[in-house]
């Protein structure tokens, strides 16, 4: 039985230990002081990024066939191996492809993929098959089995947006777009008693106190002096994912208490003229998660942190007479973080088979769930829609 | 006549009112609670005011152009094209739910506006999928004309609504090649319910559904040559069956009436539903032609709905909201970016349910960010210039006022002699409440 095990069987016989999720072998063999806690942060690349100029087969012809106009060029890409190449615009991610912190994951989607936007991101945020509707956000399981951390009375954090991959984690999650409005409106609710045993009201309680409880432990931990300085170091005008990572980075580096966090970056709905706008977004994303390294890097959370893109589909093989592309299907995602093993994962897809002009998914994006959820957070979650999945082999340190 | 102070009787007209419609204020609620609620129930069954007394947008009626040949065009004048037609329906989309939400802050016929926004909620269609403004529109009027009307007779209507065709793709349902969307939704949201169908009734029931589509214009059309005129077998019952055989094959199946009622049982009653009771009220809704008037009377008039018991046990919707709080305030609507705002940030987009299954409601609504959004609402419509709290609460007690909006009174309420009582409601968690 291993440290893990060992722990879990405790927990299974109600002994409860301070931060088990946090504990992994390799830091209690190596006799690491006590493992900090993990998080998990999701980048929603809103819209349907294209994955065939994220991560292009630059060198295959059938690809120069399909996009004649908009296709990169092998001068246009970074190249990861010999076929393989980052659009360009992602240069301030090579650091973390040299370090081996990113892993990129080819060829992910789902069987009978959905075009649909707003059906394909229900899909991706609730882990469904294609032809079923569920109600509950794929991260609520995850939730539901994480222990609270530092005190905090919320384990996710959602910054703009909708809950998506949370719906359902209501007392666990907090949305908000802007953290002093939130502090502001929050932490003056005035708390009622429920003396009249009615559910509703219950309800409506608990979620009237967590959000107040959040606020205030917000306010009194990113109030000290060295969080304050620490905060005014970024340029006001610096672009919103930047802020936003940025937050989510001193929320980790004083341990505030979530372990989850969700941001989004849009729109990649590129059916024109794409090539410009489809490298800025890019180099925001980029430069985001840069900045996000170099904020944990120093104090050693870097590797605490997985950050993770989803998006709700590729798109087409072929560019469209616009010089864009069309809703498609399977694309690839980054996994990052100082814990992350990197390299190429999967199968590129196949230019050569596409289905309805679409290319057809190699890796199932529920692999990448059950990885987090299982060899991230050490988590043995029986009937999820992704618990029968197999982790992928993209983590350092289980 | 009943005595005004007799707050049993005030807290029963107080749910009754704001249960087949929306809040009101606590004058209104006082002056009814001096009528018996079979009274009060008949005048809501019975009302033939329109539901929307306000002017739809003027486009309602046109006619849609036949979609532009965009591959016909050079790029950019396929992207200008394409810019502009997405603006005009962007701003229709707008217009449409400004004038649904004003409609139900002033309804003089407050039972079937609810009904609607049920039906709406049953029949789902997304307005970002169907497009046209004017489709929307008239599947809210088809909604509108049967809201109390007959089940059956509301499904036939369905079954040929464009938007709904639309939405749930069956446009593409053709002999050669089925589209099954349709189908299931019909067994699984919109008659049966979950388990009480085979896969393979789908697969017959999206065969007898063939051929209805739209033409060009978005008028409803049915298309013989798409038509799988084949034998099907659909629960049971054989035939080349089409459209009205549908109809007649699904209201025969006691399951309908049963998960309709269990549904309005959720909407009207509580979350948890007595079985026993809903089967014998579906049996009374079946034995009815499925008459909602009827079904309707029997459940309003039950000892299980008037139960103290149950008051206060639904959530608030983000429209009942809203609705209520400009009724309880009697102010007229506020301007329409900020209504548009607050549903927007309370979670429900008229016209945009998140799914087809539609909102789920309850709990679902309300968690950190719609209840802050809740909380800014109240404040915004506090400081509206036509709020007269003086004049809402004249001569009345602090106690009747808080039991005129609150269904359940928190220790905490109507301690406050500095806040006004109606304040005090609005603010507190039971405001929530229904």
């Amino acid at each position: 039985m291993n440290r893990r095990d060992f722990l879990r069987a405790l927990a299974a016989a109600g002994i409860t230990m301070p931060s088990l999720p946090g504990m992994a072998d390799d830091a209690a063999s190596n006799g690491a002081a006590e493992e900090r806690a993990r998080h998990l942060i999701l980048i929603e690349l809103q819209g349907g990024n294209d994955g065939l100029n994220t991560v292009a087969p630059f060198a295959d012809p059938e690809y120069k066939l399909l996009r004649p106009k908009i296709g990169l060029k092998r001068e246009q890409v970074l190249q990861l191996d010999e076929t393989t190449g980052l659009h360009n615009a992602l240069d301030p991610l090579m650091k973390l492809w040299k370090s081996g912190d990113m892993a990129v994951v080819q060829g992910v989607g789902y069987p009978a993929p959905n075009r649909s936007h707003f059906r394909s991101i229900e899909i991706w945020e609730t882990a469904s098959n294609s032809d079923e509707t569920l109600v509950d956000g794929w991260l609520k399981p995850v939730t539901d089995a994480m222990p609270q951390h530092n005190g905090s009375p919320i384990k996710a954090l959602v910054l703009g947006g909708d809950e998506g991959p949370l719906a359902g984690a209501t007392y666990d999650t907090i949305v908000f777009n802007n953290l002093n409005g939130f502090v502001r409106q929050a932490r003056n609710i005035k708390i009622s008693k429920d003396l009249k045993q009615n559910k509703a009201l219950s309800h409506i309680l608990a979620v009237e106190n967590t959000t107040r409880s959040a606020a205030r432990v917000f306010a009194q931990r990113l109030d000290s002096e060295q969080a304050a300085a620490e905060a005014s170091a970024l340029p006001k005008k610096s672009p919103k994912l930047v802020k936003q990572l940025d937050l989510i980075a001193r929320l980790i580096r004083e341990d505030v208490g979530p372990q989850i966090y969700k941001v989004s970056l849009g729109s990649f709905d590129t059916h024109a003229n794409q090539t410009q706008r489809h490298a800025g977004l890019l180099k925001q994303f980029a430069e985001g998660v840069a900045h996000l390294e170099k904020s944990l890097a120093d104090t050693g959370h870097w590797r605490d942190v997985l950050v993770m893109t989803y998006s709700e589909f590729g798109r087409r093989a072929g560019e469209n007479g616009s010089n864009g592309t069309d809703h498609g299907t399977a694309a690839p995602h980054f996994v990052m973080g100082g814990s992350v093993k990197g390299g190429l994962y999967g199968q590129p897809p196949d230019l050569d088979k596409l289905e309805r002009k679409d290319v057809l998914f190699t890796t199932d994006f529920r692999e990448v769930y059950s990885t987090v959820s299982r060899n991230w957070f050490g988590q043995t979650l029986q009937k999820t829609p992704y618990s029968e999945y197999d982790a992928l082999p993209i983590l350092k340190r289980v | 006549m009943k005595n005004p102070t007799d707050h049993s009787h005030l807290a029963s007209v107080r749910h009754l009112l704001t249960r087949t419609g929306f809040a009101e204020t606590p004058g209104t609620v006082v002056q009814a609670s001096e009528q018996s609620l079979a009274d009060l129930l008949q005048q809501r069954l019975a009302s033939s005011s329109p539901i929307s007394s306000e002017p739809p947008p003027e486009w309602v009626d046109e006619q849609i152009p036949p979609r532009p040949d965009f591959k016909a065009m050079s790029t950019v004048d396929s992207l200008s094209v394409r810019r502009s037609l997405n603006q005009r329906l962007n701003k229709n989309a707008y217009q449409l739910r400004i004038w649904w939400l004003k409609s139900l802050v002033t309804t003089p016929n407050p039972l079937a506006a609810r009904m609607t926004l049920f039906w709406q909620n049953h029949f789902t269609s997304q307005q970002r999928k169907v497009r046209y403004g004017q489709l929307m529109y008239r599947q809210q009027v088809t909604l509108m004309h049967h809201a109390l009307g007959n089940f059956d007779a509301l499904l036939t209507d369905m079954l040929r609504d464009p938007a709904l065709l639309i939405y749930l793709d069956n446009r593409t349902n053709r002999r050669k090649r089925p589209n099954e969307n349709l189908a299931r939704e019909l067994l699984e949201l919109f008659s049966l319910g979950e388990g009480n169908y085979q896969e393979k009734d789908i697969k017959e029931l999206a065969r007898a559904l063939t051929g209805l589509t739209v033409d060009k214009a978005m008028n409803f059309e049915f298309r013989a040559g798409a038509f799988d005129d084949g034998e099907k077998t659909i629960l049971g019952t054989k035939g080349t069956l089409g459209e009205q055989d549908v109809v007649d094959i699904l209201i025969r199946q006691p399951a309908t009436a049963v998960f309709l009622t269990t549904k309005l049982w959720k909407y009207f009653i509580s979350p948890e539903p007595d079985i026993n009771i809903v089967e014998e009220w579906a049996g009374l809704y079946r034995d009815s032609n499925y008459d909602m008037r009827v079904l309707l009377k029997t459940l309003f008039s039950s000892e299980q709905f008037n139960s103290l018991s149950m008051h206060g046990q639904l959530i608030k919707s983000p429209v009942e909201y809203i609705v209520g709080a400009h009724r309880i305030l009697d102010v007229p609507p506020i301007n329409d970016n900020s209504l548009l705002r607050a549903s927007r940030t309370m979670q429900q987009i008229l016209y945009e349910p998140p799914n087809v299954r539609g909102w789920i409601g309850g709990n679902d609504w309300i968690n950190s960010h719609t209840l802050l959004a809740r909380r800014r609402f109240i404040n915004l419509m506090l400081r509206d210039d036509a709020v007269d709290l003086n004049r809402l609460g004249a001569g009345m007690e602090t106690s009747t006022i808080i039991d005129a909006i609150l269904p359940i009174r928190l220790d905490t309420q109507g301690n406050s002699s500095k806040v006004s009582p109606i304040v005090q409601a609005l603010h507190s968690p039971a405001f929530q409440l229904c």
